[in-house]
């Protein structure tokens, strides 16, 4: 156990000084960033409901106003509201009418809506392994070999709406499509790959109605 | 006490690199080399006059622009770090860790404006 922990910090040690003998220092540069929207106006925010498809029962309308509930509430400036889920569909997404009755049943909120839908896709992949072989004289060789693999892919497509509850009127919309792999053996619940999925999506969500800071590597140099 | 050792190492510099203050070069190289300290101690505005003070010795030396850029990124002076990084990619055409460094504020600052699409 000791010996790892010595060449540990034998590396590190000789990352410091070879960083200050080339004269590179790296610095973590907290880059404040402004909301995506412009939130004057809003002091609530309904996460109204989702429309989608989903596989083995997750309930992506369900989950993903409960995650984005409880995510959105550590923004202080916010109060986000309790309701139900609020079933809806690809037409009800452009009825003003409809979301500007929803903004005075909740006090001219900000409401968030739009698509999720999570999917599974069975794919080829090529593999590379390195084979080890001996000749007759005793002699190593590695040869790379490729093989194809079959691979279960799990996608999340979701189309975020921000509708002005005072309007009903669209204000703004992110799309995002992530995925994940997995040996098609592995049989990992399809809510596991939903959170692993949507956990990506959701600071986007945050910069989107606060401000936030994005975290960055800079080199000094001298 | 931060101070106090912060101190005592700008003197320690500043003993070490006597020897260099005979050209511009030496002294710009030594305010940065303070600068840098500052800088990692989280000293942001300390870390920037000195930075400047080494501009305003040598404005030929890049390196000084590259950290004035990167210490004004840190407090949201975006019109300021651009023109460091600007003025320090037009010293040091070549310097990949200066391209780098000015690629990754341009992606951001082009994030917080909206410019590219998610």
């Amino acid at each position: 156990m000791r010996a790892p922990l010595a060449a540990l910090l034998a590396s590190v040690a000789s990352s410091v000084l070879l960083a200050s003998c080339i004269g590179i220092y790296p610095v973590t540069v907290a880059t404040r960033m402004p909301a995506d929207l412009d939130m004057t106006p809003y002091s609530r925010l309904l996460v109204a409901g989702f429309n989608g498809t989903a596989i083995d029962d997750v309930d992506t309308n369900a989950e993903t106003v409960r995650l984005l509930r409880s995510q959105l509430r550590a923004v202080r400036s916010l109060t986000i509201v309790n309701a139900a889920a609020i079933p809806v569909t690809d037409m009800l997404f452009v009825d003003a009418s409809f979301w500007r009755r929803i903004g005075e049943e909740y006090r001219q909120p900000l409401v968030l809506t739009g698509t999720v839908s999570l999917s599974t896709e069975r794919r080829t992949a090529t593999q590379y392994r390195d084979r080890e072989t001996f000749d007759d004289e005793g002699r190593r060789r590695t040869d790379a070999t490729r093989s194809a693999v079959d691979v279960e892919t799990r996608v999340l497509r979701a189309r975020l709406l921000y509708i002005d509850g005072r309007t009903g009127a669209i204000i703004h919309a992110d799309t995002f499509q992530e995925q994940t792999s997995y040996a098609p053996t592995q049989n990992v619940p399809a809510l596991s790959s939903y959170f692993e999925l949507i956990g990506r999506v959701v600071p986007a969500v945050l910069g989107t109605v606060s401000d936030h800071s994005v975290v960055g590597s800079r080199a000094l140099l001298r | 006490m931060r101070l106090r050792s912060l101190s005592l190492s700008a003197l320690l510099i500043i003993l070490v690199s006597s020897a260099s203050y005979a050209d511009p070069r030496g002294e710009a190289k030594a305010q940065v080399a303070f600068g840098i300290e500052a800088a990692q101690r989280g000293l942001w505005r300390e870390a920037t006059y000195r930075f400047e003070r080494a501009i305003a010795i040598d404005p030929t030396y890049a390196p000084a622009y590259n950290n004035l850029a990167v210490a004004c990124e840190q407090q949201g002076l975006i019109d300021k770090a651009r023109d460091a990084y600007e003025t320090a990619l037009a010293r040091a055409p070549k310097n990949e860790l200066i391209r780098q460094n000015y690629e990754l504020f341009k992606e951001i600052h082009a994030r917080a404006t909206g410019g590219t699409t998610r």
